[in-house]
């Protein structure tokens, strides 16, 4: 890393109430995000990693951060007043959504949506925010921006949306904008758009941006570096190129094998991880993945591996590297974290 | 939008006419009659009593009476009373008044309680002060109005040696007297509205404050207060707006029993004792009143929809 970084989660645990008592939605999550690099957070639904970047923004809705850290420029985020994080939310940490349709007030404008967003970080005169709105309509791409700022959200259309709330993530240009899948819910004619205008507006702003997906294609064309999730457990992190191209996990392994290619038989079935990710309450023993993994061992249901660092920078979470040396201490088996 | 409202006028015609006939027809259908009840302790004899019903017109057939009803209403004749030969429509005016403060303060004291409690208890959500406000809803939406304005009379009497003032008072001549007398009614009739406001105001705002776009306006950095008095509630007021329209049928209909219990002038008196004495025509009258007053909001709340929500302002639902 040649700068600290901007963004460091260490450690971080996110507890959510059920009927049947707390759970872990996210487990002893820890990566680090430097100032302008792309990081994606891959993983499939139910792995965590929505809930892990709305926790960095004070944003979960029942659950909460039960243990762990977010340094924001050496800023503890965790435990921060609720009025700090307000603040911070769209001049620092802007973020944008999965489902542009839902994620507009339908009831505003959208020049007033974005005004409000300018006006909620600095004095900002109506007038001078309503030129500073076309413009940066104007900067996504929105056609026709002077009257476009006066249409409402449902006259627009979902990619149209989705570069209104890059619009609106970008109005006090913030340090790091995350994007929860931003497009998945598109066409993917639109989702080349939008990944290629977060790719501009991340260059032209000098942002950082964390990327969180599904999908491996979009990490192998936008990330720099990819952490890898699994039920609520970082199982790989490294460069995108070399993790793609070698991944050392059997997890990060099945995900990329199970992208269809131009070579995939089509006489068979679509190469797929059998079963499905464990909920946080019913996270089996050992290793999370264990149960569908292809190169299960014995000890996997007994004990969960600890994060190894491969080298500098990668890592991985599985027996296979026994003997490689480790990233962290190893989390005993069934433990649950309880801290305050 | 205005080819959309004058549907909705049109309709309302439509809906005022069904009413008007079959109130009409139906009182007519009810025994005895404003002759037979005026003259049945006189001793007068049938002829005399004939000759009545044949002076009112009650001796013709009731499409002719109908028919002859219509042609003087279109005119803006409604009739005049069969006990005091006053014409309705000045009976009716000196009482509409009286009616619509009553119901209108109900609805705006109901609106306005409804309103406040629902939101306290949707940000305050699962707390202790949720709860018992929600206990309070359920309370007030058990209890008919006309308990509440008893229990009200005798709190007040029992605890301050107070009661509201007998005779109605003009709020021109005597507002404190005015006052005075229309708090308990006003309280009484608004409190179902305000029950039933504040449960849906806490439902609907809790769904809202739980979306996608309250979750973008948190991530702007906007405060609290704007997110919830702002986008929250201007989200949750089309199902409070239709609520309101279903209210202030309650509300008409409460009028009838508290300005009676409360001696207030009104309209509620005036259908209430014409109702009892088969005065036709000024049960007619005040019918055509309250149907109309409904219908008029009605239409009234589908164009505030519209003000509110632009997706209806623009949308094919409507047009």
């Amino acid at each position: 890393m040649p700068s600290p970084p901007l963004l460091e989660v260490n450690d971080l645990y996110v507890r959510f109430p059920t009927p049947a008592g707390p759970v872990n939605a996210v487990a002893g999550v820890s990566f680090t995000v430097s100032a302008g690099e792309t990081v994606a957070v891959v993983g499939e639904s139910g792995s965590g990693k929505s809930v892990s970047s709305l926790a960095l923004l004070g944003l979960l809705g029942s659950g909460n951060i039960s243990a762990g850290s977010v340094l924001l420029r050496d800023e503890e985020l965790v435990g921060a007043a609720p009025e700090r994080l307000r603040q911070l939310r769209g001049s620092e940490l802007a973020m944008i959504f999965q489902n542009p349709m839902s994620s507009l007030d339908p009831l505003f404008t959208i020049g007033d949506q974005l005004v409000e967003a300018l006006r909620a970080h600095r004095p900002m005169a109506r007038r001078a925010a309503r030129a500073r709105a076309v413009e940066l309509l104007r900067e996504v791409g929105l056609p026709d921006p002077e009257r476009r700022v006066r249409a409402y959200p449902h006259e627009l259309s979902g990619g149209q949306q989705q570069r209104v709330m890059v619009a609106i993530a970008l109005t006090c240009e913030p340090a790091l904008l995350i994007a929860d899948e931003p497009t998945t819910a598109l066409d993917v004619t639109v989702e080349a758009q939008i990944l290629e205008l977060l790719r501009t507006m991340q260059r032209e702003h000098g942002m950082a941006l964390l990327l969180i997906t599904h999908d491996m294609a979009v990490v192998a064309e936008m990330a720099d570096r990819v952490v890898v999730m699994y039920a609520g457990r970082v199982v790989e992190q490294g460069p995108v190129a070399e993790v793609l191209r070698s991944p050392r996990n059997p997890y990060t392994r099945a995900l990329i094998d199970s992208i269809p290619t131009p070579a995939t038989p089509r006489d068979q079935p679509m190469p797929a991880i059998a079963g499905s990710v464990p909920t946080p309450a019913e996270a089996p023993a050992g290793c999370r993945f264990h149960p569908r993994c292809p190169s299960v061992l014995d000890r996997c249901s007994e004990a969960e591996p600890p994060l190894y660092e491969l080298r500098p920078g990668r890592a991985s979470r599985c027996w296979l590297h026994d003997g490689a040396l480790r990233a962290g201490p190893a989390p005993a088996a069934g433990e649950v974290h309880h801290v305050a | 939008m205005i080819g959309y409202t004058l549907r909705r006028l049109g309709y309302g015609v439509v809906v005022m006419c069904l009413v008007t006939i079959f109130v009409f027809v139906i009182m007519r259908l009810v025994p005895g009659d404003a002759v037979s009840l005026q003259l049945q302790d006189t001793g007068v004899s049938k002829e005399a009593a004939d000759a009545l019903r044949a002076e009112f017109g009650l001796d013709d057939p009731v499409w002719v009476q109908l028919w002859e009803w219509l042609a003087g209403a279109v005119r803006g004749d409604l009739g005049a009373s069969f006990y005091n030969k006053e014409p309705v429509v000045d009976l009716f005016l000196a009482r509409v008044p009286v009616t619509v403060q009553l119901g209108l303060l109900a609805m705006l004291v109901g609106t306005a309680l409804g309103l406040t409690v629902g939101i306290i208890a949707a940000v305050t959500r699962g707390s202790v002060t949720d709860s018992a406000l929600r206990v309070f809803a359920v309370a007030f939406l058990s209890v008919p109005n006309f308990v509440v304005a008893l229990l009200l009379l005798t709190a007040f009497a029992l605890w301050f040696a107070w009661s509201p003032p007998l005779v109605y008072a003009e709020p021109t001549e005597d507002f404190i007297g005015w006052a005075q007398q229309m708090a308990i009614p006003v309280f009484a009739l608004g409190t179902g509205g305000m029950a039933a406001v504040a449960r849906l105001t806490r439902s609907s705002m809790l769904e809202s404050l739980g979306s996608d776009y309250i979750r973008t306006v948190r991530a702007k950095g906007v405060r609290e207060r704007t997110v919830v008095l702002k986008h929250s509630l201007r989200n949750s007021t089309i199902a409070v707006l239709t609520l309101l329209g279903l209210e202030l049928a309650t509300v008409l209909g409460g009028t009838v029993i508290i300005e009676r219990m409360f001696g207030l002038p009104g309209t509620g008196q005036l259908i209430y004792q014409a109702v009892l004495d088969r005065d036709y025509p000024v049960v007619v009258a005040c019918t055509i009143f309250y149907a109309g007053l409904f219908v008029i909001t009605i239409i009234l709340i589908d164009l505030l929809y519209a003000l509110v929500d632009p997706r209806i302002r623009t949308g094919k639902a409507l047009s």
